[in-house]
């Protein structure tokens, strides 16, 4: 007796947390798959100066962004600005304690950078974690692939244009992501240029 | 009069017990693993502290409905696949409405499973007491769970990082205090609070 209790009491519980999971797996799947691209979407969207809402972007990226390589997942595209012509992809690389990434965008010249932003990082907090804040990657602006960014550095005899400051106490971490962004920008821009 | 007799009930005692003489992190030192980790911003910690709130309270409620039906050998497992489930649950809920905040968590909602304040409502309280007050002190514990983790994280969001729900509420000038964004300072802080709290409600280790 005490067996058969068991056994219909562990049927009962676990077909009443199943039914409990499918259900909000029923209200959530379609919601998780679409937010799994609004990270990278929404900071496309606001390097042109849109924000959206996790409910509306899908619709507002489509209208506002076309690519040519429909071969490759969505994520490793590089998207042009219907009107404007500027470009945005993703970038992704090791910085010293992680995965670094994020959306780059350039002007419709293909060399000028308009906006970095880093979503992911797992720099040390207040060194090179400075790399995703707004005050370090605005930087940025105005720079040039020219043929590729490097640290700034005194009567380096290069176009200022292509020098950025490294984040102080943190040369590894500004030495990776700017590597980073040479690699990535030579492997999505170098054919389209 | 009626305060006076209402400092006597049962759910009053239960509130207080849950909230401070017996809050589950400064006296009774639980669930410190994610405390420390969400809490060097004041977003995540309020959203950490309503996933395990609303843990505690369904998960509490639904071991205390079926405590007369619940074999004893099986219990813990049982009370196992409960906490599993309405942490799924959370978790789901945070992946399709809030991705932001789900990302910000990332492990920490799948942690609330091993949470020790979660299983320890749930065999300290739930499987001896009716469901009414099974929800107050699901509530209560959750409570006093969230609002330590809140104040924590607002003396470690605007000591180190100068801001205060992202808004930035220090001087331009001030240096942010890097040791508080990273687990130590939590350590510090959770410290502090822990000493302070036990000395209002003289709760002493024997």
């Amino acid at each position: 007796m005490k067996t058969l209790k068991l056994f219909v009491f562990v049927i009962v519980l676990g077909g009443l947390t199943a039914g409990l999971i499918t259900g909000m797996d029923v209200l959530t799947a379609e919601r998780i798959k679409e937010n799994a691209n609004y990270e990278w979407k929404s900071a496309m969207l606001e390097h042109h100066g849109l924000s959206t809402g996790v409910n509306v972007y899908a619709d507002l990226f489509e209208e506002t962004f076309t690519s040519n390589d429909t071969d490759t997942q969505p994520r490793n595209r590089v998207y042009r600005h219907r009107e404007l012509g500027t470009y945005s992809f993703y970038f992704f690389g090791g910085g010293i304690w992680g995965e670094i990434n994020g959306v780059i965008t350039l002007d419709n010249d293909g060399i000028t950078i308009i906006k970095v932003t880093v979503l992911n990082q797992q720099e040390t907090p207040g060194l090179g974690g400075l790399v995703s804040t707004r005050d370090y990657l605005d930087n940025y602006i105005g720079k040039k692939f020219d043929p590729t960014l490097s640290i700034l550095k005194p009567n380096s005899g290069l176009d200022p244009a292509t020098e950025v400051d490294q984040i102080t106490g943190a040369t590894g971490t500004s030495n990776r992501f700017i590597l980073m962004l040479n690699t990535i920008y030579q492997e999505k821009m170098g054919d389209l240029l | 009069m009626k305060l006076l007799r209402m400092k006597y009930t049962k759910w009053f005692q239960t509130l207080k017990n849950g909230i401070s003489s017996q809050n589950p992190i400064l006296i009774s030192v639980l669930g410190i693993c994610s405390a420390l980790a969400v809490t060097n911003q004041v977003e995540n910690a309020i959203a950490m502290g309503l996933g395990v709130t609303f843990v505690v309270i369904a998960s509490s409620s639904t071991v205390s409905l079926i405590r007369n039906f619940v074999p004893s050998k099986i219990r813990m497992v049982a009370y196992m696949v409960i906490i599993s489930a309405y942490v799924i649950l959370v978790q789901m809920f945070l992946e399709g409405f809030f991705p932001t905040i789900a990302k910000n968590l990332s492990a920490y909602v799948g942690l609330i499973i091993t949470n020790c304040i979660v299983m320890g409502r749930a065999e300290a309280y739930a499987i001896k007491n009716p469901v009414k007050y099974t929800f107050i002190d699901g509530f209560a514990n959750g409570m006093g769970y969230t609002l330590v983790l809140i104040v924590v994280a607002s003396i470690r969001e605007i000591l180190g990082f100068g801001t205060w729900l992202g808004l930035p509420v220090m001087p331009g000038s001030w240096i942010n205090w890097v040791v508080l964004s990273i687990a130590p300072g939590g350590f510090f802080i959770i410290g502090l609070l822990a000493w302070g709290l036990r000395s209002l409600t003289k709760t002493y280790e024997e």
